[in-house]
């Protein structure tokens, strides 16, 4: 039993809750909620910042944290609308799209782990350029997403919309790739960079697989983003970016690296969303809407900080007492 | 020590490393077997670490040459020296306390292709554990969950699993080896049957001799001589150690029994962090009192923890009971406190020498420093401008206005943890001085070095001399006026035998 209980105390469980509680509260207040098409809008609206805050918590694991997210999803779908719109196959489209966006997952994970530049300022500043070259390719919102793309994503099968499918594709594929290596060396070195080299872990390496992943996902997210828009424009997704990271928070994942994993920030984006939508429902002034949304975002990142208090102490104490060998004297051997 | 033919085994030629104007190592050469244990003994700073680091690939030599069965093993990074079988089990443990047992002990060398292999890992990894004695530990357990004991054991499971073909233990101030010594032993003995090169660095004389087959003795950066253990005595390495015969011991009390000037800082029971000990002592007025031991014995704790940097402290205070909250509640009562390191713990790097020496004054206790100029040139500190950034000084001019900044202070209690680290002898006669004029205008002064000659020359042979030796954060030893001598602290610094140990 208490076995039980310790695997449902993981870093996800308040993500969780929090998102159990506020669905069943939608559902309550808003009654066409758990309509169809109110699912498909709701998993609709939501697919993008979900696989964004994976993405992010990806890159938060590993010890860094990417600023540029929001830009290079930007990024992925003005390049995917300027090039449908010339004509060019889909398929072709959606790969430029994903190139560009690996390539600059690939930059910034070369400043942070070869150039040494504190993630927080390289993400920052490929976040200018980025957010520069968008406006270049697209200087004014426009263009359109092909009609199948937009009605596959609005679509359902058996009911199910396809965009809840895909949450549910996203939480299995973060389970098959937590089996692997590079899984396990990414919280070693978000963990404690230091240790992880000294257990010969080929540590910029993972730091800058970690950047490019995150770039890969952010891509997959943009794909979502557009068919979800139909449109493109300049600044489409830079609001994604604080939002990934309160999501990523939200699910668990520490700011400072090595706990927490990417199936908790899809619960904390999916909070985050239904939140915005309860409110809304809740026929609150549209005006106040983001301050009300604000300031329950907060609570929810308090709360489940309160929760992790017990392991925040651990690892305070550890840091309090470096040298603190024989103050466990006498403890079991 | 020759070089032999013999290509078994590892054999270091010729390393040497500097820092800065330091050398840490100088021309070193070592020969350690396959299938022997081999011990290390060396005071402060006579290089043991530095010797560690480079054959486990943390530090790169600046000469030398490190062969290991023929073949040159010289690494730049520990991927580099785990490769080839070097190991080290790191006394600062190398575990990541969020994850589980079982992926600290596999985390160099994860087995599986892209995916991970869940049996191989419990396979390699239940032998391993089995191997130091935690068969019964459940693998799963996230290391944070673990007592640090248990944790240390691991880091051997850890380095077992590389099959280490040289394994480097290294014990400089280890308290947790003591908890574990039976296992430890038999570990390394089982290794060193299987053929295992292993370099045993630690302190403790009679384990040791009891465990090596071997024992090196480093002074300077070099090996002064090498021992065969079976019939080698306590005392023939303590002497070569100390590199002169041994001063007779004498019991004393850190508690004064002739009192000068008024008490200033009287300390009965007092629990130093960190450390099994506590701490009786006395401070008076225009005294400097210094504090030596080896590294890590709980010196550095001491001072912080009546600073306030480890949370309350209570203790007595120019006869008055006080309660230290925070380093601020520390200065307001009258306490300095001077770091050896400067940069986290001293300068504020980008603002000026003016800034950098009144901030404490300034900022905390409201009183101004007049005349920033005619103080930063009484303290010595050769500069142009009072407007210039600190970074652009020399360390030694640093420390001075850091210390200076104390000084302005006028505290009653100053505490100096290894306040000269890393400065140039000019500059540290200096820093001195300004610490001796202090204790000389009725302030009382705690000087802790790790630096034995350092502490003789600052607190000096008079009949008021004081130096208390710390073992594990208490007070094993107190010299006192013409029994100071460099050689009576560090003999005293040694935990020769078992007898020696508090508790």
């Amino acid at each position: 039993m208490t076995r039980i209980l310790g695997a449902l105390r993981t870093s996800s469980t308040p993500a969780i809750v929090l998102f159990a509680v506020t669905f069943a509260l939608t559902a309550v207040v808003n009654p066409r909620f758990l309509s169809p098409v109110g699912q498909t809008n709701f998993f609709g609206s939501y697919l993008p910042l979900v696989l964004v805050a994976m993405a992010m918590a990806v890159i938060m694991v590993t010890g860094g944290i990417d600023l540029s997210l929001g830009a290079v999803m930007t990024l992925v779908n003005v390049v995917f609308i300027t090039l449908v719109g010339h004509g060019v196959p889909v398929v072709l489209a959606v790969a430029a799209g994903v190139l560009a966006a690996l390539a600059v997952g690939a930059v910034n994970g070369l400043l942070v782990s070869a150039g040494r530049i504190p993630p927080l300022l390289a993400t920052l500043g490929t976040m200018f350029v980025v957010n520069g070259i968008c406006l270049t390719v697209m200087p004014v919102s426009g263009g359109s997403a092909p009609t199948e793309m937009v009605a596959g994503y609005a679509s359902g099968i058996a009911y199910i919309p396809v965009a809840l499918i895909a949450v549910v594709a996203a939480i299995a594929a973060w389970v098959v790739f937590s089996r692997t290596k590079l899984s396990l060396r990414m919280y070693a070195v978000g963990g404690d960079a230091t240790a992880a080299y000294a257990s010969g872990l080929a540590v910029p390496r993972v730091t800058w697989l970690s950047y490019v992943i995150g770039a890969g996902i952010a891509s997959v997210a943009a794909m979502a983003l557009t068919a979800n828009v139909a449109t493109g424009g300049p600044d489409i997704a830079g609001t994604y970016t604080m939002s990934a990271i309160a999501a990523a928070v939200i699910g668990g994942v520490a700011l400072s690296g090595g706990t927490g994993s990417p199936v908790g920030a899809v619960f904390g984006a999916l909070f985050l969303g239904l939140i915005s939508n309860l409110v809304l429902s809740l026929g609150i002034s549209s005006y106040f809407v983001s301050a009300v949304t604000g300031a329950v975002v907060l609570a929810g990142i308090v709360l489940t900080s309160l929760v992790r208090r017990d392991s925040a102490l651990l690892s305070w104490r550890r840091t309090a007492a470096p040298q603190s060998p024989s103050a466990q004297e006498g403890a079991p051997a | 020590m020759n070089a032999t033919a013999d290509a078994s085994g590892l054999r270091i030629r010729g390393l040497r490393k500097a820092y800065g104007a330091v050398l840490a190592l100088r021309e070193l050469d070592l020969d350690v077997e396959r299938g022997s244990i081999h011990g290390l003994l060396g005071g402060n700073g006579s290089g043991k670490s530095t010797l560690a680091k480079i054959i486990s690939g943390a530090v790169v030599p600046d000469a030398g040459v490190i062969t290991l069965d023929g073949v040159a093993v010289t690494a730049s990074r520990p991927a580099d020296a785990l490769a080839n079988g070097i190991v080290i089990t790191y006394q600062e443990l190398s575990l990541l306390p969020s994850l589980s047992v079982r992926d600290n002990l596999v985390l160099g060398r994860i087995p599986g292709g892209v995916f991970r292999s869940r049996a191989e890992t419990i396979a390699l990894t239940d032998d391993a554990l089995a191997a130091v004695g935690l068969g019964e530990l459940d693998g799963e357990t996230l290391v944070a969950e673990l007592p640090q004991n248990v944790r240390y054991m691991l880091e051997f499971a850890k380095a077992i699993l590389w099959r280490p073909r040289v394994l480097i233990v290294d014990e400089i101030t280890s308290a947790l080896y003591r908890d574990n010594v039976a296992t430890v032993s038999e570990t390394l003995r089982r290794l060193r049957d299987q053929g295992t090169a292993i370099i045993f660095i630690g302190h403790r004389m009679g384990e040791i001799l009891d465990l090596c087959d071997r024992v090196s003795v480093l002074r300077n950066g070099r090996i002064t001589a090498g021992f065969d253990a079976a019939t080698t005595t306590e005392e023939e390495l303590l002497t070569e150690m100390i590199g002169r015969p041994l001063a007779e011991a004498r019991a004393a009390s850190a508690v004064d029994v002739v009192a000068d000037g008024p008490r200033v800082l009287r300390l009965r029971d007092f629990p130093t962090p960190a450390q099994p000990g506590t701490i009786d002592l006395d401070v008076h007025a225009g005294r400097v009192v210094g504090i030596a031991g080896l590294q890590g014995q709980g010196q550095r704790e001491l001072l912080r923890a009546l600073f306030g940097l480890h949370g309350s402290a209570h203790f007595e205070l120019d006869g008055e009971d006080v309660t230290v909250r925070s380093p601020h509640s520390a200065v307001r009562r009258g306490i300095a406190y001077v770091s050896g390191d400067r940069g986290p713990e001293g300068t504020f790097a980008i603002r000026s020498l003016g800034e950098n020496l009144t901030v404490t004054s300034d900022l905390v206790l409201r009183r101004r420093i007049a005349r920033p100029k005619a103080v930063l040139e009484s303290l010595g500190v050769r500069f142009a401008r009072v407007g210039q950034p600190i970074s652009s000084l020399s360390g030694g001019n640093q420390q001075k206005i850091v210390l200076g900044r104390w000084l302005a202070t006028s505290p009653r209690l100053l505490l100096a943890d290894d306040a000269t680290k890393g400065v140039d002898v000019a500059a540290r006669r200096e820093l001195h001085r300004l610490l001796v004029d202090l204790a000389a205008e009725g302030a009382a002064v705690v000087f802790a070095s790790s630096d034995e000659e350092e502490l003789v020359e600052v607190v000096g042979t008079d009949p008021g001399s004081v130096i208390h030796v710390v073992y594990r954060g208490a007070v094993v030893r107190t010299l006192r006026g013409d029994e100071i001598s460099v050689e009576r602290v560090i003999e005293a610094s040694l935990p020769v035998t078992s007898g020696r140990t508090p508790q």
